[in-house]
């Protein structure tokens, strides 16, 4: 129990802070900020585990050999983020620590008790959803046959895979993470991730709204308990994201709802509100190859996102710049997006 | 031409929007950011961005160009898009620290959350939420009848589930292979999904056999219309719900 417990702090939380940070080492504004540097990291994983799992399914390798791959590149990421970091250690725990300090005690008390309300009910209680035969009886499916979706989630025979699953495999992490932390992949789906995920997204919305009210930290507080409210009582219709969040967060397409969406609007709001957007923007690329890995609708969603927001910004400030200047902006937004647009093509044009 | 995809588009808004009381509110929101908000990069985020999403979801144009990749089923998720929540919350925190006595920030914020909790739907109902006693997070039954049969001595293991179960047996245990798949719903009279439910044995056990599935699984609800053992199924275990039912050899008859 406690070397699960260990070996979850470090998938969970130690390797993707540390290949977090070897990214945002290079934003300058942002290189010590410890909560966008675990988005990022989780980001990086999505990332790489979007693309071993599309070489998997193609060439029949088995879900072993997946995981080793994956946990080859981790290290070898946390490594050289150890290496590149290592000097800055004491100015990151000093920027946490500054954190803290100027964190409005009373607020960031509700913001943690409701989000550890809305993380209780998943421990404890289960909400059942059938589209869970598919998702995570993949997972099941490929640990028993140790390949990765080559059998029927929901008979368990030979199948033909689906294109649309080929480029958004997110079944993969459960399999990967039920590996590693020896783990029924159905338990880490329906109960380890909803503690992992909850939170994640409430980071993603702590960051933004740091964006939105320039790191005035009593109203990022106040909008993070509206958030909370808003989240809690979202069950207004069964097809809201709220819904989806609170309901089935394991799922890619929650994850993309509530995580990779508000994460590339934020990585959109810093890029504007820096000098140093170069970073930002390659972010903006991780972010779309990681949506790509969350669900098949990101091919639509993460794209039509970056660029309307992307062209509602430069029509907001069409005077404060040149038309060359917009044009170029939103060629760097279109090139944000092309990780989504190859797995479009791939839907469309690969075949198996 | 376009007729279908605007019924499409105007029945997912509808689902979508549910009561209509989120909505209600981030109408408001926006109108206040329109009055209130100076920022052109805020601006741009919170009024101009969700009126191109909606303009372009909205859209039967590009509901048509979609339609093979978000079917009508799905396409309410297009909406998804439009950053409600994050509007609102946003809103509703710059108005409520806009104003100078922290004793009015207490009480504009509750009535606030209040107005969010009287118009939406609390998550946590009995109906969404029950109580369990495995890691799973599955019916305690289903997880015993997946269980069960994993256990069996059997090598070979396929299933001719209720439909109640069929969802579940593989999230358990993937070695139990299900004789039909997740499309066969008990909707369609003819599917064998229908006959489990309504008990016809004989073509239960015929789909089974063509099927080479080596367990039947019934609910207990349903009145068995024939003797499941004279086809040479035997019972092997009763849970609270289910009666599971393993073919037996001929040699070990």
């Amino acid at each position: 129990m406690i070397e699960k417990a260990m070996m979850a702090i470090v998938l969970f939380f130690i390797l993707p802070e540390l290949m977090g940070l070897l990214l945002v080492h290079f934003t300058k504004k942002d290189k010590y900020n410890l909560g966008l540097a675990l988005i990022i990291g989780y980001l990086i994983e999505f990332g790489i585990l979007e693309i071993l799992s599309i070489i998997t399914i193609i060439k029949v390798y088995s879900v072993i050999s997946l995981v080793k791959k994956f946990m080859f590149i981790v290290g070898i990421l946390s490594g050289i983020s150890i290496i590149v970091n290592f000097r800055s250690i004491i100015d990151i725990f000093k920027e946490l620590w500054n954190s803290i300090k100027e964190t409005p005690k009373i607020l960031a008390i509700i913001v943690i008790f409701l989000i550890c309300f809305q993380v209780y009910f998943p421990v404890k209680y289960m909400h059942t959803d059938e589209d869970d035969s598919h998702y995570v009886g993949s997972s099941v499916t490929d640990l028993e046959t140790n390949t990765l979706y080559r059998y029927s989630s929901t008979t368990g025979v030979i199948h033909t895979p689906n294109n649309k699953y080929i480029f958004s495999y997110f079944m993969s992490l459960y399999s990967v993470l039920s590996i590693l932390l020896n783990t029924h992949p159905t338990i880490v789906a329906h109960l380890v991730l909803p503690v992992v995920f909850i939170p994640l997204v409430y980071l993603a919305y702590l960051e933004l709204g740091k964006e939105l009210f320039g790191n005035d930290n009593k109203k990022t507080m106040l909008f993070l308990i509206f958030m909370c409210v808003l989240n809690i009582f979202g069950n207004y219709s069964i097809r809201t994201n709220f819904t989806f969040f609170l309901f089935r967060i394991w799922q890619g397409k929650a994850m993309l709802a509530n995580f990779i969406l508000p994460v590339a609007i934020m990585l959109i709001l810093k890029a504007e509100n820096n000098e140093n957007k170069f970073m930002y923007y390659i972010l903006l690329c991780l972010t779309s190859l990681g949506g790509a890995y969350t669900s098949s609708m990101a091919v639509g969603f993460v794209p039509i996102t970056i660029m309307l927001l992307g062209f509602s910004i430069e029509l907001s400030k069409f005077k404060d710049k040149s038309i060359p200047k917009h044009i170029i902006n939103m060629i760097i937004y279109l090139l944000c997006c092309m990780p989504n647009l190859l797995a479009g093509l791939g839907y469309m044009l690969f075949k198996i | 031409m376009f007729e279908e995809s605007l019924e499409i588009i105007k029945n997912c808004f509808i689902e979508y929007k549910g009561t209509g009381s989120y909505m209600t509110l981030y109408c408001l929101a926006v109108l206040y950011l329109f009055l209130k908000e100076k920022d052109k990069t805020k601006r741009a985020f919170t009024i101009y961005f969700p009126i191109f999403v909606l303009l372009l979801v909205m859209n039967p144009i590009f509901n048509k160009a979609v339609g093979s990749i978000l079917k009508k089923g799905a396409y309410w998720r297009v909406f998804w898009l439009v950053p409600m929540g994050v509007t609102i919350a946003y809103a509703s925190a710059k108005l409520i620290m806009s104003l100078e006595r922290i004793s009015q920030k207490i009480i504009v914020s509750i009535c606030f959350m209040g107005i969010i909790a009287l118009g939406g739907k609390y998550m946590y109902t009995e109906g969404n939420f029950l109580p369990v006693g495995n890691p799973y997070k599955i019916q305690d039954d289903m997880v015993y009848v997946a269980q069960i049969i994993g256990a069996d001595e059997a090598e070979y293991k396929k299933a001719l589930v209720s439909h109640y179960l069929a969802p579940y047996i593989r999230q358990i245990d993937g070695s139990i292979e299900l004789a039909y798949p997740r499309s066969a719903t008990p909707y369609t009279p003819e599917s064998i999904a229908a006959k489990i439910m309504r008990g016809e044995v004989n073509e239960v056990v015929a789909y089974a056999q063509k099927n080479n599935a080596n367990y039947i699984v019934f609910h207990k609800e349903t009145e068995l219309l024939g003797d499941v053992e004279e086809y040479g199924y035997k019972l092997l275990q009763e849970t609270q719900d289910y009666r599971i039912y393993k073919l037996i050899d001929e040699e070990e008859n």
